[in-house]
């Protein structure tokens, strides 16, 4: 049975806090889905979510490089789906092979792949931009 | 004695083979763990023996679907192998290699793709066509084109599929194995096929990527 629950933050690290309450739910193998218009504060969330788990982290947007992985236990895995235009190109990027069982898989953009992830993922949508509060939906698959 | 060298990286760890052009002398290498890139170049000398490229005559590589990494380690060697000695190369599709010869449709041939993808080719009359997806999903195609009470010979199905296949009224007959390791049941279909017109017009085949846009995300 899934669940959406529904919170809000007026800072940047009121939306961080979020992100550290939802990695202590993550477990090896789990996937996120991270969405949310340009500027949201999806990296800003994804790395509060690998701080939490590793206790620090040490790279930004993967926005160019379509996937980071961050050493550490577990492994966590960054990618991000802006520039995938089409689904050969994330086949011919291995993508797929981030999603291991003993990873944790954050993904930006997921609506341009949603089949990429696997079905019992969390989804997390990010509303509100720029200066403004932002409005954060999670859905659990548990 | 003109050979012909296999290599495959997609249906397991990767292995090398050779063949005499007129079926003799086959013998095969297989690696024992996933180190393709370390000692896959090895395993190919130990095949070719003591006379390395001399007596090669052409190459075979298993073009996929398959392991992501793997196959593309072997296609990349098998076709650097040809392009630099000039060789003719043969690619041949996975399902190609895995199904016996000479068994009568419906016939259907077991892949096991990227990240866990189960891929099939199903053989019904003259008609060849492939599924690719979750087990469930996969069974499901087959059980509608073939209709409960159907029997299917089936190569290379793992376990849980056959049990599926039985639990939707599908009568299976299992096809004896393809020779191990993978690269020699490669060589001996191979030696019935004509080469690609160059080496670079032998393509990978990774199955389908058509499900990464079937599911909507959820909106919150």
């Amino acid at each position: 049975m899934k669940t959406t629950v529904r919170a809000s933050a007026k800072s940047v690290a009121e939306l961080e806090r979020i992100g550290v309450e939802l990695a202590a739910e993550l477990r090896p193998g789990d996937a996120v889905g991270l969405s949310g218009a340009l500027g949201a504060g999806k990296t800003t969330f994804a790395q509060a979510i690998v701080r939490a788990l590793h206790g620090s982290e040490d790279a930004a947007s993967p926005t160019f490089t379509f996937r980071h992985t961050y050493r550490g236990e577990p492994p966590v895995e960054h990618l991000d789906l802006y520039r995938i235009d089409d689904p050969t190109e994330a086949l011919e990027l291995g993508l797929e092979e981030a999603f291991r069982p003993d990873a944790i898989v954050l993904v930006e953009w997921p609506e341009r792949l949603p089949g990429l992830l696997p079905v019992r993922s969390f989804w997390v949508t990010i509303g509100g931009s720029g200066d403004g509060p932002r409005t954060i939906a999670i859905e659990r698959p548990r | 004695m003109r050979t012909l060298l296999a290599i495959d990286g997609a249906l397991g760890v990767f292995s090398a083979a050779a063949i005499g052009l007129d079926g003799s002398a086959p013998r095969a290498a297989a690696a024992t763990r996933n180190d393709a890139l370390e000692r896959g170049l090895a395993l190919v000398a130990e095949v070719l023996g003591a006379g390395g490229f001399e007596d090669v005559a052409r190459i075979a590589v298993t073009t996929g679907p398959g392991g992501f990494t793997g196959l593309r380690i072997a296609l990349s060697y098998a076709k650097s192998l040809a392009f630099a000695r000039d060789l003719p190369l043969v690619g041949v599709s996975s399902y190609d290699v895995v199904e016996p010869d000479e068994v009568a449709p419906p016939l259907a041939a077991f892949v096991s793709g990227r990240a866990g993808l189960a891929c099939v080719r199903l053989r019904l009359g003259n008609d060849a066509s492939v599924e690719c997806g979750a087990d469930e999903q996969v069974v499901a195609a087959l059980a509608g084109r073939l209709g409960a009470g159907a029997t299917l010979a089936c190569a290379g199905a793992p376990e849980g599929v056959l049990a599926r296949l039985g639990e939707r009224g599908i009568i299976v007959r299992l096809c004896s194995p393809s020779p191990s390791p993978p690269a020699l049941a490669l060589a001996r279909k191979a030696l019935q096929r004509t080469p690609a017109a160059n080496p670079h017009a032998v393509r990978a085949d990774y199955g389908s990527v058509a499900y990464y846009t079937r599911r909507e995300a959820p909106r919150a």
